[in-house]
């Protein structure tokens, strides 16, 4: 389905660039792009400590040590998943680095070839060692023997908020910051009620009339690629350690961060229609649950009338 | 202590992020969602390593758990109107999610 062109609202500009192995968006008033390039520097600096593949990052350090003294960011980082895997029950599980490596995510995506399928993922252990990973208030950071983290998505959401939270200090007064798609909205564009979003899915879902906080999807669509066991996708069901068997293609949710829309959002695709809708009602998240057949699913106060014109 | 109007006045969004920083802080004030987020780690020094909770077990209790993370944030959103009235909009979009 084509996507339908982004539009840049007058008086604003928009920025990209890559980062955290996927493509930064930064959309705010022409007059303040000098406070935007300081976004690109936060997202280096968060990339630089956070990076799974990079060896040189304070996380690849860490997990091939099995430890060590964080950084602040790195512990507030691991802090956050941490709480986000308790919130979630564990099915959010910040320490499956192994089992995403082992089911061919092993390098940054731009370096995998998604049609040529990798032999069949090697036994894996399911998740729930995070419960075993011990942050002390020196920031002192130790691993379970075997247990890599993975703070890719999470830290992704949590690199945005900072972004927003920095721009706000910089006395921007509205915009968005995308990166990969998850995104926060602040203030309003010149002359509109909202920042209108599309919502990346297989099938016609509403364009939907953003106001405030952030909105994250996860999909089984994107970062897919073949084995000789099927096609496997980067959400890891930590009940099993393989990419997650579910009866979703997508899961969008707004939430009041990033990080917190984009756990959800994860833990969504985990549980399916049923229970992840369930969750996210239980916290008053709204979302869009795309299933694979059937119509999608929405929860809480998500625009439920389809557009005359989706998605382009 | 902080005065029960002084935490009034304190936003959903500043409630959790003090209850994170306690948590990096060990301070024992944490939640004992908080506290139980870390496996104790932070005021006992961890179990090092003993018997963790299988996942399995763990995912039906999801609807269940106490939120640290979330919290009540999601609630401020939910009060403050996240979507403008109204339904679906043929506006030209700004941004696209998902698409990575």
């Amino acid at each position: 389905m084509a996507a339908a062109r982004l539009t840049t609202p007058a008086g604003m500009s928009r920025l990209r660039f890559p980062a955290m192995g996927t493509d930064v968006e930064v959309l705010i008033p022409s007059q303040d792009v000098g406070a935007g390039h300081r976004v690109r520097e936060l997202f280096g600096t968060w990339e630089a400590a956070l990076s799974r593949f990079r060896p040189d990052s304070e996380l690849a350090r860490v997990n091939a040590a099995g430890g060590g003294v964080a950084s602040p960011l790195l512990a507030e980082a691991v802090g956050a998943a941490l709480l986000a895997a308790h919130a979630t029950g564990g099915v959010f599980d910040p320490g499956l680095a192994v089992q995403l490596s082992r089911a061919g995510y092993d390098r940054p995506f731009t370096e995998m070839d998604p049609s040529s399928p990798l032999p069949a993922p090697a036994a894996v252990r399911p998740g729930g060692d995070w419960r075993r990973v011990l942050l002390t208030d020196r920031r002192l950071l130790r691993l379970p023997p075997g247990m890599h983290l993975d703070l890719g998505g999470i830290a992704k959401g949590m690199a945005v908020d900072a972004a927003v939270a920095l721009l706000r200090r910089l006395a921007v007064p509205g915009g968005i910051v995308s990166a990969g798609g998850d995104l926060h909205v602040w203030g309003l564009p010149p002359r509109a009620r909202a920042w209108t979003v599309d919502i990346d899915a297989p099938v016609a879902v509403p364009r939907i009339p953003l106001r405030r906080g952030a909105l994250a999807t996860s999909s089984t669509l994107r970062r897919r690629w073949d084995t000789a066991d099927g096609p496997a996708h980067h959400t890891i069901d930590p009940r099993t350690g393989r990419p997650a068997e579910t009866d979703l293609v997508s899961a969008s949710v707004v939430a009041a961060r990033c990080a917190e829309a984009e756990v959800a959002a994860t833990a969504a695709i985990v549980l399916g229609a049923e229970d992840g809708a369930a969750f996210l009602s239980a916290r008053g998240l709204h979302g869009l649950l795309v299933r694979r057949d059937g119509p999608p699913v929405t929860v809480g106060a998500w625009p439920a009338r389809e557009r005359a014109e989706v998605n382009g | 202590m902080k005065s029960m109007d002084e935490q009034q006045q304190r936003s959903p969004r500043e409630r959790n992020g003090a209850r994170l920083s306690r948590v990096k802080t060990g301070i024992l004030v944490a939640s004992a969602a908080a506290f139980a987020a870390i496996g104790g780690a932070v005021a006992t020094g961890g179990d090092g390593g003993t018997s963790p909770a299988p996942a399995a077990d763990a995912v039906p209790r999801a609807a269940q758990e106490p939120d640290a993370f979330f919290g009540d944030a999601s609630q401020e959103q939910h009060q403050g109107g996240v979507f403008a009235p109204g339904q679906g909009t043929q506006d030209a979009p700004m941004m696209r999610s998902g698409g990575s």
